[in-house]
C-alpha cells in the first residue's frame, strides 16, 4: 500500500466498494456504462490497482477483491498527503485546505444568493 | 473608389490592432450586457485579421488620422520621397529672383526647406542601425514567446497523455444534438473539462467528475461542444500566433485574456439559450461545481476556469434571450465596426499629386495632396494638372480668393476622377507676377530704379509684403536704405485698405 490512487483507479475502487467482489469483465461493463471506458482501459486501470496492492485478483475469471475499505483508503491518502506536504501537521493541512479553495465559503454563498434571487 | 494594397508594415498592423482591441473593449464595457455574447468573439476575429494580414484598404470611409496624416513630412521619410521634386525645382528657380522679390514662393520655400531638413534628419544612416537592432530584438522576442508557449503546450500535452477514450451514451447524445464530432476522453490529471484540438476535436473530462450526475455531464459537454462548433480553438491558435508576432504589445496580451473570457461567455450563452428556466439555474450550479475543483484558465485550450466562474455565474440569472432589435443592432455593429476597422487605418502612400500649378492672370498657385490612398489610374498627375490649370485659368481676373479656389479645385478633381472631394487636400497660395506687384507698388508710391526701391524719394531699407494667411510672404532688405515698408494683402492678392505702412527713419 501507500502509493496514491489516481482518479481512474478510484473509479474502479468505488465500483468494488459498492458492489463487493466482481469479475474484471463485470467491472468493465459497469464502468463502460457509467463513464464510457472501453474494456482495455478498465483492464489497464484494474492492473494498476493490483500492482499498487489495493486489489487482489483471483482465478477463475479475474475475480477482483478490494483489499482496503473506502475509509481506510481515505485515511491512507490523507495521512500520506499530510506527511508529505505538511510535515505531518493536520493544522497546517487544514488551513491550507481552506485557503487553497479558489472560491471562499462567502463567495459560494454569494453566488448561491444570486441564483436564489433570480427565482 | 477602393484601393487595396498588401504592404502594411508589421508595427503599423500592431498599432492599428491595438487601437481596435481598445475599441472592442470599450464597446463591451458600454453594451456588453445587452448584446448577444457571440458578437465579441466575432469582433476579436476581425482584430486578428488586422493583426495578421497587411492589407490596407482606402475608401471614402477611411479616416484621415491626423497623427499619421501629417502626411507628406513624416511619411515621405519612410515611403517614396514625395517632396524631393519641388525642392529641386525651388533651388533651380531661386537664384534668378533672389535679388528682390521672391514672389509667391516664400511660403513654399520655407515649407520645402523644412521638408528637406526633416527627411534628411529621419533618413540619417543611424536610423538604419536602429531599425536593424529593433528588428533583431523583435525577432528574439517573437521566438522567445513562441518557445515559452510551445513549452507550456508540451506540458499540457504531457498531462493529457494518459487520457482514456470513452464512449458514453449521454455524451454522444449531446454531441449529436449539437451537431459536433469529437473524441471524448477522461483524464486523471485535469480538474476541469476542456475542448482541445483544431482539425481533430477532442473533449477531455476530469475522471473524478461525477458521471452519475447526468445533468452536469450534459451541461459540460454541451459547453465544450459549443467551443468546437464555433471553432474557438482555431481562434485561440491564431491568438497565440498573434502573441508571438506582436509580443511587445501589451494590448495584444490583454486581448488574449479578454478573448478567452469572451469565448467562455459566448459558449455559456449558447448553452443557456438551449435551456429553459430551472435548467438555467442548474447550469449555474454546474459552473460552480466545476469551479470548486477547477484550476486556473488556460491559454491553450477552452476550459472552465475558477477565476471566471463568479463573473459567469452572475450572468446566468440575468440571461435573457436577445430580442430581434438587439440581434439586428449587433449585426449592424459588427458590420459597421468591421468596415471602420478595415478601412480606418491605411499604410503609407505617396500623397503628392500636383505641385505649383499656376495660370496666367490668376494670382493663386495650387498644390494638391491626397488625403487617402487612391488609385487614380493612368496619367493621374497629368490629368490632375490639367484639371487644376483649367480652374485657375478660368478664374483669371475674377479676383477669387485662395479658399474659394481650393474648393473649386477639389470639386473639379472630384469630377475628373470620380472620387469624393474630401480625398483631395488643395493648398492654394498667392503667387503674383513680378510685373503686377511692381504696378501695385507704383500705386502706393514705391518706385523701382536699378533694382532698388524708393519711397517718397528715399531709399528703401526693407519691404515686408504678406497676406493674412502668411502664404505669400516677402521680406527683402537692403542695409543702406532708410525706409521700412509694410504691405498687407487679402487672400485674393489685393492690397488691403489701410494695408500699407511706411516708416521713414532716415533719408539717404
Amino acid at each position: 500500500m501507500g502509493a496514491t490512487l489516481y482518479d481512474s483507479e478510484l473509479k474502479v475502487m468505488e465500483v468494488l466498494w459498492r458492489e463487493g467482489t466482481l469479475t474484471a469483465k463485470r467491472v468493465s461493463e459497469i464502468l463502460g456504462g457509467e463513464i464510457g471506458w472501453n474494456k482495455n482501459t478498465t483492464y489497464t486501470v484494474i492492473k494498476k490497482c493490483v500492482d499498487k496492492g489495493y486489489v487482489r485478483r483471483d482465478e477463475p475469471d479475474f475475480q477482483c477483491t478490494p483489499l482496503i475499505t473506502k475509509e481506510e483508503a481515505c485515511q491512507d491518502m490523507t495521512n500520506e498527503l499530510i506527511d508529505r506536504m505538511f510535515s505531518g501537521s493536520s493544522e497546517l493541512f487544514f488551513s491550507a485546505f481552506l485557503k487553497g479553495r479558489g472560491l471562499e465559503e462567502k463567495q459560494v454563498k454569494h453566488l448561491m444568493d444570486l441564483i436564489n434571487e433570480s427565482k | 473608389m477602393l484601393s487595396i494594397r498588401f504592404d502594411m508594415p508589421l508595427w503599423l498592423m500592431g498599432l492599428y490592432g491595438g487601437i481596435m482591441a481598445v475599441c472592442v473593449l470599450l464597446l463591451r464595457l458600454l453594451l456588453g450586457k445587452r448584446l448577444p455574447k457571440r458578437v465579441f468573439p466575432v469582433l476579436w476575429a476581425v482584430v486578428l485579421v488586422r493583426l495578421f494580414v497587411p492589407f490596407s484598404i482606402s475608401s471614402p470611409l477611411s479616416l484621415h488620422i491626423p497623427l499619421l496624416g501629417e502626411g507628406e513630412v513624416l511619411w515621405s521619410s519612410f515611403g517614396p520621397v514625395a517632396q524631393s521634386a519641388p525642392t529641386v525645382e525651388m533651388t533651380a528657380v531661386e537664384p534668378e529672383e533672389s535679388s528682390a522679390l521672391l514672389l509667391g514662393s516664400g511660403a513654399e520655400a520655407s515649407y520645402n526647406g523644412q521638408t528637406a531638413e526633416e527627411s534628411q534628419g529621419l533618413s540619417f544612416p543611424a536610423l538604419d542601425m536602429h531599425a536593424a537592432s529593433l528588428a533583431l530584438l523583435w525577432a528574439a522576442g517573437g521566438i522567445g514567446s513562441g518557445v515559452w508557449l510551445a513549452w507550456r503546450w508540451r506540458k499540457c500535452q504531457g498531462v493529457l497523455q494518459d487520457a482514456a477514450p470513452i464512449s458514453n451514451q449521454t455524451v454522444e447524445q449531446v454531441l449529436q444534438k449539437c451537431g459536433v464530432r469529437a473524441e471524448v476522453y477522461t483524464c486523471d490529471r485535469i480538474s476541469s473539462p476542456m475542448a482541445a484540438g483544431t482539425i481533430r476535436s477532442e473533449i477531455f473530462l476530469p475522471t473524478r467528475m461525477d458521471f452519475h450526475n447526468r445533468e452536469l455531464l450534459e451541461h459540460i459537454v454541451t459547453h465544450e461542444a459549443m467551443h468546437i462548433k464555433y471553432g474557438d480553438n482555431w481562434m485561440k491558435l491564431f491568438m497565440l500566433a498573434a502573441l508571438c508576432l506582436h509580443w511587445y504589445n501589451p494590448l495584444i496580451w490583454l486581448m488574449a485574456r479578454e478573448l478567452s473570457r469572451d469565448l467562455e461567455s459566448a459558449c455559456d450563452e449558447a448553452v443557456l439559450s438551449a435551456l429553459e428556466g430551472d435548467s438555467r439555474k442548474s447550469y449555474a450550479c454546474s459552473l460552480m461545481v466545476m469551479a470548486v475543483s477547477g484550476r486556473r484558465g488556460n491559454l491553450m485550450y477552452s476550459s472552465f476556469s475558477k477565476n471566471e466562474v463568479k463573473r459567469r455565474g452572475k450572468g446566468v440569472p440575468a440571461y435573457q434571450k436577445a430580442g430581434k432589435f438587439l440581434v439586428s443592432l449587433a449585426a449592424v455593429l459588427v458590420v459597421g465596426t468591421t468596415a471602420v476597422f478595415a478601412t480606418g487605418g491605411t499604410t503609407f502612400y505617396d500623397s503628392g499629386l500636383c505641385s505649383g500649378i499656376q495660370a496666367e492672370g490668376c494670382y493663386v498657385m495650387a498644390d494638391v495632396f491626397l488625403n487617402r490612398e487612391i488609385d487614380l489610374g493612368e496619367f493621374a498627375q497629368g490629368r490632375a494638372n490639367a484639371a487644376v490649370y483649367k480652374v485657375l485659368s478660368e478664374s483669371a481676373g475674377q479676383g477669387k480668393g485662395c479658399s474659394q479656389l481650393q474648393r473649386e479645385i477639389a470639386g473639379a478633381l472630384s469630377k475628373e476622377f470620380g472620387v469624393e472631394p474630401g480625398a483631395f487636400r488643395v493648398k492654394g497660395y498667392l503667387s503674383i507676377p513680378r510685373q503686377v506687384v511692381q504696378e501695385q507698388y507704383a500705386q502706393l508710391g514705391i518706385t523701382e530704379k536699378d533694382g532698388r526701391y524708393y519711397y517718397d524719394g528715399a531709399l528703401v531699407h526693407s519691404i515686408t509684403d504678406k497676406d493674412d494667411g502668411n502664404t505669400f510672404f516677402t521680406a527683402s532688405s537692403w542695409p543702406d536704405g532708410g525706409v521700412d515698408l509694410y504691405i498687407l494683402r487679402d487672400e485674393t492678392g489685393a492690397i488691403k485698405e489701410n494695408g500699407f505702412q511706411a516708416y521713414l527713419w532716415y533719408r539717404f
